[in-house]
C-alpha cells in the first residue's frame, strides 16, 4: 500500500514538473499565454477592468508602478504622483512596485527577468538616453508621440529634453523632473576664512587658484565621496563640460571630436590633480559623505548633482545662500540634465491605466508638487516655480532658456549605454595610474565600438 | 516491509516487487534529474548562447552569432578591468584560503587542547560564519576607513608617531583605498612573453585585496576550524599514545602525525573556500567596491554592472561563463578524485 501511494506520488511529481517546464517553455514566444501565468489571481480581473475602462475617459483596475524611489524624499514625490493620477481617475488601484537601491541598477535585475518573461510591467521608470533606447530596441515600451500631440506637451518640454527621449521621431517617456548634476557647492564660511569668492561662473584657474588659498589655510578644499566611482566621474563631467563646452562635449559622445585630442587630455589631468585636493578618507564614502563634509566644514567644496541641495537642507540642516552656496563650472548657462521619466509598457496588462498615469504626470501642477518634494526642476517649463526653493527657481529659468546637455555618467545621452559604463571604468583606473592618455584611449575606442 | 513479507508470505509479495524494483529508482530520480538537467545545464547553455550572441536582449531573445563567434570572449580578455579582476581572483583565492586554514588549522588545535570552554571558544570562533558577507563587508569598511577606523587606533597607541619618528613619513595606510600594487611583474612577462603586451593590468599583489582577503578570512577562518576540530576529535587515543611511546612528544607529534592526518580535510576545506573566494561579489560590493584602479575588483561586480548598467548581457554571459571555467577547473578534479576513491573502496 505504501509503495503504491509513493508511486502515485512520484508519478505525480513528474507530471507536475513536465508541465511546468512546458508552460514556462510556451511563455516566452506567446505573450499572452505569459502575462496570465505570471499575472495568477490578478489577471482575472484586468481584462474586465479593461473592457470598461474602453468607454469612459477615466480609467480603472490596476496600475503598477515599477520605480527604484524609496528613500524619504523620493517616496514623497512619487505619492504626489500617485495623488494627481488617483484624483483624476478614482477608480484606479496603484501597486507602488518599487525596488531600492543602486541607482535603479536593483530595479534593471527585476525588470530585466520579468521582460524577459514577456510579463510586462504597466509602466516603469528608466533613464533617458540609452537605457530607454534599449528598451525602445526591444519593443516593449509605447509610443507616445500622439499624447504629446494632442495635449501640446512637446511645446512644453525643452527641446533637448524631447530629443533624448526621441527615437526614429517618435516620443516614448514621460519626464517627471529635471536634476542639475555636477553643481559646484561651497562652504560659505570656509571659503570666506581663505578670502575665496567664486561667482556663478568658475573657469578652472578660479577653481585651482580658490583651492591653494584653501590648503594654505589648512582648509581640504574638495569634499568627495567615491566609493562609488560615478561621483568622481560627476566632478570629471562637470569638468569637461565647463572647460570644453557643451557642443564640443557632445561631440565627443557621438565621435565627431577625439577624447584624445590635448584640448580633452588636460581637463582630464586637471581632474587628475583636482583629487589631490580631496579628504584622505573619500573613497570610503559615498556622496552623502562628501555632502556632510562640507556641511560640517570639514572640506569646502563638493561637485554633486543637485540632489545634494536637498541632502544639505534637509538632512543637514544647512541655509541656502547662509551656510552654502554654488557655482556651476563653466558657462553658468549650461544645464548638465539628469531626468527621470516614466514609460508605459506596451503589451502591458492594463495600458489605459498607463496613458492616464503619463497624463497624471504631465499636469504642470503634479511636476510642481513633484519637484517640491524631489528637489528637481519641473520638466515642463510652463509648470508654476515660485513654490520652489531659491536654488530651484534659478535653475528651473536655466532649464527652460539655457543650453542643455544630458549628463554622460548619469546615462541621459542618447548614446549606447556601454560608452557611460566606459567612462566611469576609464575613471577607476585613471584613480590608480594617473594615465591622462589612456583614459583617452580608452575613451575613443569605447565610442567607436558602439557606433 | 520485512515483517510484512513474513506474515503473508514470500511468494505473492516477491514477484510484485520484483516488478517494482526497476522502475521505482529511475522514477524517484526522475524529478531531481529534470529540475537539475533544466535549471542547471539548459541554463548553462543558454548562457552560453548569450555569451556567443550579437546582441541578444531579455525581451528579444537573439541569438544571431557574433562575427568572429569568439567576439565576446576577445573584447573582455582585452579590458583591463576584466584583467585586473582575474589577477585579483587568483591572489585573493590564494591568500584567503591558505589564511583560513592555517589560522582555522592553529584555532582548531588550540581549541581542542583548551582546559576550560572549550564549546564557548568554538562558539566564539565559528559566530562570524553565521554572518551575511554583506553584514561583514560593511563593518570591516568602517574599521578599514583610512580616517576614523584602526588608524585611529594606530596613532592613539603610540604606534603612528613612533613610525613617523623613526622613518620620517606618515602612517596612514589606505587599507582598502590604497591603490598599490607590489609586485609587479608585468614589464618582466613582457620580455618573456612577446604576445603578452595585450595584458594592460599591473601584475602584482593589489594591498587593498589582502585587506579583504583579511575580511573574508576572518568570516570563515571559524568555518575551517570546524572541520579541523570534527578532524582532530576523530583521532583516535591509541594514536597519540603510540606516537608517545614512540618518543613523539608536542610538537613532533602535531607535526608528523596529526598534520598528514588533517590532509583529507584540508583539502575538502580548500576546494569550498576556494569556491567562496571564485564567486567573491557580496563581501567586495558591500565592503569597497571595485577599488581603485580596480584594485578589488572581481568578476562577479564585472558581470553585474556590464549585465545592468553597460547594458550588455553578451560581455556579462561570457565573463560568467569564464567563472564557471575557473571553478570547474578547481572543482571537478576534486569530484573525479572523490568518486574514483569511492569506486575503489
Amino acid at each position: 500500500m505504501v509503495r503504491k501511494k509513493s508511486l502515485a506520488a512520484v508519478c505525480l511529481t513528474v507530471g507536475a514538473m513536465l508541465l511546468a517546464a512546458c508552460s514556462s517553455g510556451n511563455s516566452s514566444s506567446d505573450t499572452a499565454i505569459g502575462s496570465s501565468n505570471a499575472g495568477g489571481s490578478s489577471s482575472a480581473a484586468s481584462p474586465a477592468s479593461g473592457g470598461s475602462s474602453g468607454g469612459g475617459s477615466a480609467a480603472t483596475g490596476k496600475l503598477e508602478v515599477f520605480s527604484w524611489w524609496t528613500s524619504g524624499s523620493e517616496n514623497a514625490a512619487l505619492q504626489e504622483l500617485f495623488k494627481a493620477t488617483q484624483a483624476a481617475n478614482p477608480g484606479i488601484d496603484i501597486v507602488n512596485a518599487a525596488v531600492a537601491g543602486g541607482a535603479g541598477t536593483n530595479a534593471q535585475q527585476v525588470l530585466a527577468t520579468r521582460l524577459s518573461a514577456h510579463d510586462i510591467p504597466t509602466t516603469w521608470q528608466t533613464h533617458a538616453g540609452g537605457a530607454l533606447g534599449d528598451y525602445v530596441k526591444q519593443g516593449v515600451v509605447a509610443d507616445l508621440s500622439d499624447l504629446y500631440k494632442s495635449n501640446g506637451w512637446d511645446k512644453a518640454v525643452p527641446k533637448t529634453l524631447l530629443d533624448s527621449l526621441t527615437y526614429d521621431g517618435k516620443i516614448y517617456a514621460v519626464p517627471t523632473g529635471v536634476h542639475r548634476n555636477s553643481v559646484l557647492w561651497w562652504n560659505k564660511s570656509l571659503m570666506a576664512q581663505a578670502g575665496v569668492n567664486l561667482g556663478d561662473s568658475v573657469s578652472w584657474t578660479q577653481l585651482s587658484d580658490a583651492a591653494k588659498a584653501l590648503k594654505a589655510k589648512g582648509i581640504t578644499p574638495l569634499c568627495l565621496g567615491d566609493q562609488d566611482v560615478w561621483t568622481a566621474a560627476t566632478l570629471l563631467e562637470g569638468m569637461l563640460v565647463g572647460e570644453l563646452g557643451a557642443q564640443e562635449f557632445n561631440g565627443l559622445l557621438d565621435g565627431s571630436a577625439k577624447w584624445s585630442d590635448s584640448k580633452v587630455t588636460d581637463v582630464v589631468k586637471h581632474f587628475d590633480e583636482a583629487l589631490t585636493w580631496a579628504n584622505a578618507d573619500h573613497k570610503a564614502l559615498d556622496w552623502t559623505g562628501g555632502v556632510a563634509g562640507l556641511a560640517n566644514g570639514k572640506c569646502a567644496m563638493n561637485v554633486m548633482g543637485d540632489w545634494a541641495y536637498g541632502e544639505l537642507i534637509v538632512k543637514n540642516k544647512k541655509v541656502d545662500g547662509t551656510d552654502f552656496g554654488y557655482s556651476i563650472l563653466g558657462d553658468p548657462n549650461t544645464f548638465i540634465t539628469v531626468t527621470d521619466v516614466f514609460v508605459v509598457g506596451k503589451g502591458s496588462k492594463n495600458p489605459d491605466a498607463g496613458m492616464a498615469w503619463a497624463k497624471a504626470i504631465m499636469d504642470p501642477k503634479t511636476q510642481t508638487a513633484f519637484s517640491k518634494q524631489k528637489g528637481s526642476s519641473p520638466a515642463r517649463t510652463d509648470a508654476d516655480t515660485s513654490e520652489l526653493g531659491a536654488y530651484q527657481q534659478t535653475a528651473a529659468k536655466t532649464l527652460a532658456n539655457g543650453t542643455l546637455v544630458p549628463s554622460l555618467i548619469q546615462g541621459q545621452a542618447n548614446i549606447d549605454a556601454s560608452i557611460g559604463q566606459a567612462f566611469s571604468d576609464g575613471v577607476t583606473l585613471l584613480e590608480g595610474n594617473h594615465d591622462a592618455s589612456k583614459f583617452a584611449a580608452s575613451m575613443d575606442a569605447a565610442v567607436a565600438a558602439a557606433s | 516491509m520485512a515483517s510484512n513479507t513474513l506474515v503473508s508470505g514470500k511468494a505473492r509479495v516477491r514477484p510484485r516487487r520484483r516488478r517494482l524494483r526497476i522502475p521505482a529508482p529511475a522514477l524517484l530520480l526522475a524529478p531531481s534529474f529534470l529540475i537539475v538537467s533544466i535549471f542547471v545545464y539548459v541554463f548553462i547553455a543558454y548562457t552560453i548562447g548569450v555569451s556567443l550572441s550579437k546582441a541578444w536582449r531579455p525581451a528579444k531573445p537573439d541569438f544571431t552569432m557574433s562575427d568572429p563567434w569568439y567576439k565576446n570572449y576577445h573584447s573582455i580578455a582585452i579590458s583591463p578591468r576584466f584583467q585586473a579582476d582575474i589577477r585579483n581572483t587568483v591572489i585573493l583565492t590564494v591568500v584567503f584560503v591558505v589564511g583560513s586554514i592555517v589560522g582555522g588549522f592553529l584555532l582548531a588545535v588550540l581549541v581542542h587542547n583548551a582546559l576550560h570552554a572549550r564549546g564557548f571558544f568554538r562558539g566564539v570562533f565559528l559566530l562570524p560564519y553565521a554572518l551575511s558577507f554583506i553584514v561583514t563587508g560593511v563593518v570591516w569598511r568602517w574599521l578599514f576607513n583610512p580616517v576614523t577606523g584602526v588608524n585611529l587606533l594606530l596613532k592613539y597607541s603610540g604606534v603612528s608617531s613612533a613610525y613617523q619618528h623613526m622613518t620620517g613619513h606618515k602612517l596612514q595606510p589606505g587599507w582598502v583605498t590604497s591603490p598599490t600594487v607590489v609586485g609587479d611583474i608585468s614589464g618582466l612577462l613582457n620580455k618573456v612573453l612577446p604576445g603578452s603586451h595585450f595584458i594592460e593590468t599591473q601584475l602584482g599583489i593589489p594591498v587593498a585585496l589582502l585587506a579583504v582577503a583579511l575580511a573574508a578570512g576572518w568570516q570563515l577562518t571559524g568555518f575551517a576550524m570546524a572541520m579541523f576540530l570534527a578532524g582532530l576529535t576523530a583521532i583516535p587515543s591509541e594514536v597519540r599514545e603510540a606516537a608517545m611511546m614512540d618518543g613523539a612528544g608536542g610538537r613532533r607529534y602535531y607535526l608528523s602525525v596529526v598534520v598528514p592526518m588533517m590532509k583529507p580535510i584540508a583539502v575538502t576545506t580548500a576546494v569550498i573556500l576556494t569556491y567562496v573566494a571564485l564567486k567573491m561579489f557580496d563581501l567586495v560590493f558591500a565592503m569597497s567596491g571595485s577599488g581603485v584602479g580596480f584594485a578589488t575588483d572581481t568578476p562577479g561586480v564585472y558581470v553585474y554592472e556590464t549585465m545592468y548598467k553597460a547594458l550588455k548581457p553578451n560581455l556579462a554571459s561570457a565573463a560568467s561563463i569564464v567563472m564557471l571555467v575557473l571553478v570547474c577547473l578547481i572543482v571537478v578534479p576534486y569530484l573525479a578524485r572523490h568518486s574514483k576513491r569511492q569506486g575503489t573502496d
